[in-house]
């Protein structure tokens, strides 16, 4: 899967799991503050990453991910980490 | 209405992974006994985590006296054991209560979880028209209530409040009314859970799962220990009591409930506050008569800080004593509140304060002057105590119970 | 030690109906009259599941109409059980003729009758941990659907109901015994008003349940629904001015399943005569009873007989469960809303008496009575 492809995914999860219509999310807005999620709806996002990406992000990764672009951050750094069979 | 009549606890009964029968049950309080154990129930092999609370050397047939323990899933059988336990523990003569107005009220999570758990099992493996017919009847909530009259011969009302992790003190405020006012002469109540395959699922979803044991408090906490166990009270008139001799444990004082209407599984601290706050004013007492508390003290991060948050605003700069006992019976879920009251029952006649087990390093965050009474039982002359019940749903009930003189 | 006094009664105020017939009493009502044209297909509870329903009927609540209810947002993992008393509790807020404002929703709390919660959520985590790939690999967003008060908890957090919030489960009689919780509660000023009714969900599980169970006639049909009702203490909505539907008096519900079956009808019939005694009404007042054991073998008799024994002579008589099929948990709030449909389809010169009785196969066994607001 390309970066590209991988990160439109996430952006559709996270999209549909906040309820938001197309464009509404924004790289930097904040999940909380801004698109009103809260802990259960965060952890269904890693869950849903998990389960249809193959990529599995520790729930203690959350404080890093307040936003669309702290997803493509870790989710990144663990799928090149992945990648390079470490 | 005429006057009401005051309403006392005269019969414990306990079937839980640290002792079966009150006087084993708290012994293992006292100790800080740890009822922690790997998972036998299900296989837990693919689990991360494979660590409850179960009640391995439960014989339901040696203590249950009417029952078909065939025909009754695991919850139901802890509940109609308990409560057969809490009648012997009365010292109350079961053709008397039959042939009362006399009937049950238990609070459960799950219900009879395994019962359906193994009705997916024959799904998945033969299709829908294969599964064994006579699981439907076994797999309604209502089971738990019913066993409990089903064993003791009782016609009042058998009811489950299924309300989560704070029915079983829902049961008992509810059990409380019947008898106060005058709806019913006796009533059992209490809460019975199973440890079972979905709710250790998800519970490590949510993130909430323990790997070992359960801390309440601590600085380290990570979570709950799913637990199980059958926990029933006998609630009596006082005058009835009184006349027969009975041991009395504690009175019921009273009880609040509300509802968070927020969220349905992160607690809201001003909301636990004002269900302490009704508490306290239907039982007419003040905050500084209150002399302990027992949490609900799940172990996670956000149950323990919300609770104190919430215990502080009530009570200010004095809280009073605070421990929880699911750091060593893990969560029974719907049983959690009447294991507690239990014990509330039992430190108020024995004079103790039930302790904290498990606790390495008190949480900083969770502020000043906290006494969490670490390790064994301390003991003291509580004469009031407070007993809190969180649940999924935002449904907090609180207890309170007072020693009589 | 116990007497008997008489209760307090309670006036319905409001009420939102949800059934195989539609939405609201007046499509009830005229179905009980006249029968349903159609009856609406199941539909499948399971992603990727492919037993179907048993050979019997299965009668399904028409189209939803979900978003024109409650929105859009926020849904997404509510599943049918809690849609449909969702739906039903906002039709009754809605029909109380104005809304709540914040502190009378602050006073207002939920007690709704189901035995099982939402089967599907249950069994959809029971099922993903032996399927997924991890047996831990469940929905996060959906776990919380598990706990058998998901539904009243949302009702709660929907409406901002801060109140008293209880799930009542005692078997087919849930329904009474929502409504004696509910006398307690508001008779100790716990909440000023509450929404009382019941939910039953349709899903292959639950028909599958019952098909194999042996309890149900083999053309009886297997169906869904909820009701709920806004209810407060009668004397309070006097002396406002104000009236209502209906009021529940006597309400009694007892366990027999211990005994044989000349021992619940004996504790059924006692049940009855106690309901009615605490209503201060006499059997000769009765002008309708709406039966719930209909269709169930070994208690509908029993259910019939009880009747006959009190009443002594024939009564006008409604089998709910022929129009919209088996409602278990939501079979008492659903008897008293086609009591509740039919006052309104035909108006009559006096206050009229009615009798809910309700049996189940575990034991559990009583009577409600209701007298029309006048």
């Amino acid at each position: 899967m390309t970066l590209d492809v991988l990160q439109e995914k996430i952006r559709g999860i996270i999209s549909q799991e906040l309820e938001l219509e197309d464009g509404e999310l924004t790289a930097e807005g904040h999940f909380i503050d801004e698109y009103d999620a809260d802990s259960l709806s965060l952890i269904t996002i890693l869950a849903r990453i998990e389960k249809e990406l193959g990529i599995v992000v520790p729930q203690d990764e959350l404080p890093n991910m307040p936003n669309l672009q702290g997803v493509f951050d870790v989710v990144g750094t663990i799928n090149s980490r992945e990648s390079q069979g470490v | 209405m005429s006057e009401h009549r005051r309403v006392v606890i005269t019969g414990l009964g306990a079937v839980s992974s640290i002792g079966i029968g009150v006087e084993n049950f708290i012994e293992g309080i006292r100790e800080g006994r740890s009822g922690a154990s790997k998972i036998a129930s299900f296989d837990a092999g693919n689990f991360p985590y494979t660590t409850a609370g179960e009640v391995h050397d439960f014989q339901p047939e040696t203590i249950l006296e009417r029952i078909d323990v065939e025909r009754w899933g695991r919850s139901s059988l802890f509940s109609a054991a308990a409560a057969r336990l809490a009648v012997q523990d009365a010292k109350l003569d079961p053709e008397l209560l039959s042939a009362s107005r006399a009937g049950s009220i238990m609070g459960t999570t799950a219900g009879e979880a395994q019962v359906l758990q193994a009705a997916v099992e024959q799904w998945v493996t033969d299709g829908l028209n294969e599964v064994d017919g006579r699981l439907a009847a076994m797999t309604p909530v209502s089971q738990i209530a019913n066993s409990v009259n089903h064993e003791l011969r009782l016609t009042g009302d058998a009811q489950t409040i299924p309300t989560a992790c704070s029915a079983s003190n829902m049961a008992l405020g509810y059990a409380y009314d019947l008898v106060r006012t005058g709806e019913a002469d006796f009533m059992l109540a209490g809460g019975a859970d199973a440890v079972n395959r979905a709710c250790h699922a998800g519970f490590y979803r949510l993130g909430a799962l323990a790997e070992d044991l359960s801390r309440p408090f601590d600085l380290n906490r990570s979570g709950i220990l799913t637990g199980e166990g059958g926990a029933v009270l006998l609630l009596e008139p006082l005058d009835h009591a009184v006349a027969r001799g009975a041991t009395i444990y504690a009175e019921v004082l009273g009880y609040g409930v509300n509802c968070d209407a927020r969220h349905m599984v992160n607690p809201d601290a001003p909301s636990i506050a004002e269900c302490i706050r009704i508490a306290h004013r239907y039982a007419g007492v003040k905050p500084e008569q209150i002399d302990y508390i027992c949490a609900h003290g799940t172990g996670t991060p956000t149950n323990d800080y919300t609770e104190v948050s919430a215990v502080r605003e009530v009570f200010g700069e004095r809280i009073p004593p605070i421990s929880s006992i699911k750091s060593m019976i893990g969560h029974t879920m719907g049983a959690a509140s009447a294991f507690g009251a239990i014990v509330c029952g039992k430190a108020l006649q024995d004079g103790f304060l039930p302790p904290t087990a498990n606790l390495d390093k008190l949480d900083p965050a969770l502020g000043e002057g906290l006494d969490v009474v670490p390790g064994k039982a301390r003991t003291a002359t509580p004469n009031i105590v407070q007993n809190q019940g969180l649940a999924f749903g935002g449904n907090n009930v609180v207890t309170i119970f007072g020693r009589v003189a | 030690m116990t007497t008997t006094v008489a209760v307090r009664p309670l006036t319905i105020t409001a009420c939102g109906v949800v059934s195989p017939a539609g939405l609201g009493l007046d499509v009830l009502g005229g179905a009980l009259r006249s029968g349903v044209e159609e009856h609406a297909a199941p539909v499948s509870g399971f992603e990727d599941v492919v037993d179907g329903y048993p050979p019997r009927p299965a009668w399904a609540v028409p189209d939803l109409r979900v978003a024109e209810h409650l929105g859009r947002k926020g849904l997404r993992h509510i599943d049918r059980f809690t849609l449909l008393g969702l739906i039903a509790c906002k039709l009754a807020l809605d029909e109380y003729g104005r809304p709540l404002t914040d502190a009378e929703r602050a006073e207002t709390g939920v007690v709704m009758a189901t035995n099982t919660g939402s089967l599907v959520s249950m069994l959809e985590v029971g099922r993903d941990t032996l399927l997924q790939e991890k047996p831990y690999l469940v929905n996060p967003a959906r776990f919380p659907n598990v706990v058998t008060n998901a539904c009243t908890g949302q009702i709660a957090i929907r409406n901002s109901l801060t109140g008293v919030n209880v799930v009542m489960s005692g078997g087919q009689a849930a329904g009474l015994a929502a409504v004696r919780f509910a006398r307690t509660t508001i008779g100790d000023g716990r909440s000023r008003r509450l929404l009382v009714g019941g939910i039953e969900e349709l899903s292959e599980v639950a028909a599958w349940g019952w098909h194999k169970s042996g309890a149900l006639r083999d053309d009886a049909a297997v169906g869904e629904g909820a009701a709920a009702f806004l209810v407060e203490d009668g004397e309070t909505v006097a002396a406002e001015g104000r009236t209502g539907l209906a009021e529940l008096l006597g309400c009694e519900v007892g366990y027999y399943g211990a005994r044989d079956a000349e021992g619940r009808l004996d504790g059924l019939r006692s049940g009855i005569e106690r309901a009615l005694d605490r209503s201060g009404l006499s059997p000769g007042e009765v002008d309708v009873v709406a039966v719930g054991a209909t269709g169930q073998l070994g208690v509908e008799e029993i259910e019939e007989r009880a009747l006959q024994e009190v009443l002594g002579r024939p009564v006008p008589t409604v089998r709910v469960a022929e129009t919209l099929g088996e409602l278990y948990s939501a079979s008492v709030p659903l008897q008293i809303a086609a009591v509740l449909a039919l006052w309104r389809a035909e108006p009559a010169d006096h206050a009229r008496v009615a009798l809910v009785t309700s049996i189940g196969g575990d034991g559990n066994a009583g009577c409600l009575v209701v007298r029309e607001c006048r």
